[in-house]
């Protein structure tokens, strides 16, 4: 149940991250069940359930060239993958270019790292 | 510990020996930083390390030294070359990895020129990436810390982008390193900066387009003596209970901060006066002396090499290249 930021510009993310209780993560759609970067999960936004994609983890990896970031991102995404804003707003790592969840995300991210 | 209770009776009756073997293992595992002198002195003495044929503590004859005295010079290599050292604890060393591990080193340091860096100078790692468009990758940002020993030696930049803390960590000898540049040579007060963690934003943003400052030859390094003020708690690590120099914590009220001084376990200022500690963490000078010789014949090699280059590029510029004589026509 790890607490998220999402940074979209979405009605819903605005919303969501001026509601009374932060968005968290209820599951995550992966085998190990621990998320992390280019990971879809499940999100409780604003009494509601959203599908979103991991963009930034706090956590230090030891995989070298990998950033973390000093709070976890993630954007909301469609059944389909497509995300519901139009822009994000906060630098994505550079590996998620390669990553098969994450190619309609790129088109709106402008900054890597 | 609680385990081995269960097996005691059936190990006495059948295996005396490997109760005795479990035994150790488990109180080599609670003082892994003690080392019996036995131990100590097999690993000096060994036919591998140069130390064998020096002066070492607890030897019965001393015998002379021929080598010249260890000088200042040699001992700065410990600042300069981190990654050369090896780990300092015992059972983790090995004297044919360590040489091993060297020659890769060095191997790799003829390749990319690797600059002479400190945790705090303002750094630019520049990484192949298949996917970006220039096929490269930049990353500007501060030296927070410099972790690992050999060829694993690793460090992490900071910077700040869009209002959002990035933390990359790069391994030094990563053949996907296409260069590193130092774009300010600086030291700071403590060894590891993690606590710009948890400071203002503008203590560690750094423009990508940081334009390059030159120290004068033969400068010493000079030390940035900023001193950093915290945000208030919560905090990702217990930061009070550290002994940093370049921090300014909160105000916290008095009799508060000596119950928590008092609690704590990591705030133990006595430990700078512990001599056995500090020759336990440290690389004898005896140790270090081989890898100097080492890293003294690669800059040696590295230099012959430069002067090879700066001679061949003026013989390209002063050639005389000779115009075409149009020969046909005078026939």
């Amino acid at each position: 149940m790890s607490r998220m930021k999402i940074v979209d510009d979405s009605k819903l993310a605005r919303d969501g991250m001026a509601y009374k209780r932060a968005p968290k993560i209820i599951h995550v759609y992966n085998k190990k069940r621990i998320g992390s970067i280019g990971d879809t999960v499940l999100l409780a936004v604003k009494g509601q359930k959203q599908k979103a994609i991991i963009v930034g983890c706090k956590n230090y990896n030891r995989k070298g060239g990998i950033p973390n970031f000093d709070t976890n991102n993630c954007v909301l995404v469609d059944d389909q993958n497509t995300p519901l804003g139009s822009r994000v707003t906060v630098p994505i790592p550079a590996s998620l270019r390669s990553h098969p969840n994450c190619t309609k995300l790129i088109a709106l991210a402008t900054n890597f790292v | 510990m609680f385990q081995l209770y269960e097996k005691i009776p059936y190990l006495l009756a059948r295996q005396p020996n490997a109760l005795k073997q479990t035994i150790q293992t488990i109180a080599a595992r609670n003082y892994t930083n003690t080392v019996p002198n036995r131990i100590l002195e097999k690993a000096r003495r060994s036919k591998l390390g140069a130390a064998a044929k020096g002066p070492s503590v607890g030897s019965d004859e001393r015998p002379k030294l021929e080598q010249a005295e260890y000088s200042q010079a040699e001992r700065d290599y410990k600042y300069i070359y981190p990654d050369f050292l090896p780990n300092p604890v015992y059972y983790f060393r090995d004297k044919i990895r360590e040489k091993l591990e060297r020659i890769d080193m060095i191997n790799r340091r003829k390749q990319i020129t690797i600059p002479e860096f400190y945790v705090g100078s303002i750094m630019a790692v520049t990484v192949s990436d298949p996917y970006a468009p220039g096929k490269s990758n930049r990353f500007v940002g501060i030296c927070i810390r410099r972790d690992e020993y050999g060829l694993k030696h690793s460090f992490t930049l900071r910077n700040v982008i869009d209002g959002l803390g990035v933390e990359i960590m790069y391994d030094l000898y990563n053949p996907t390193i296409r260069s590193i540049e130092v774009l300010k040579l600086e030291k700071r007060l403590d060894d590891n900066l993690s606590y710009l963690q948890d400071s203002p934003p503008e203590y560690s943003t750094i423009p990508f387009d940081f334009e390059p400052v030159k120290l004068l030859p033969g400068m010493k390094v000079p030390v940035n003596m900023t001193k950093v003020p915290l945000k208030n708690k919560p905090w990702r690590h217990a930061w009070d209970r550290k002994a940093l120099r370049g921090v300014i914590l909160p105000e916290i009220k008095r009799y508060q901060h000596e119950e928590y001084m008092n609690s704590s376990s990591d705030f133990k200022p006595y430990e700078k006066w512990d001599l056995m500690k500090n020759y336990r963490e440290t690389i004898h000078d005896d140790d270090h002396r081989e890898i100097v010789q080492d890293i003294k014949k690669f800059e040696s090699e590295i230099t012959d090499k430069q002067e090879i280059v700066t001679a061949a590029k003026k013989l390209v510029r002063t050639r005389h290249i000779p115009k075409e004589t149009p020969s046909n026509e005078k026939k």
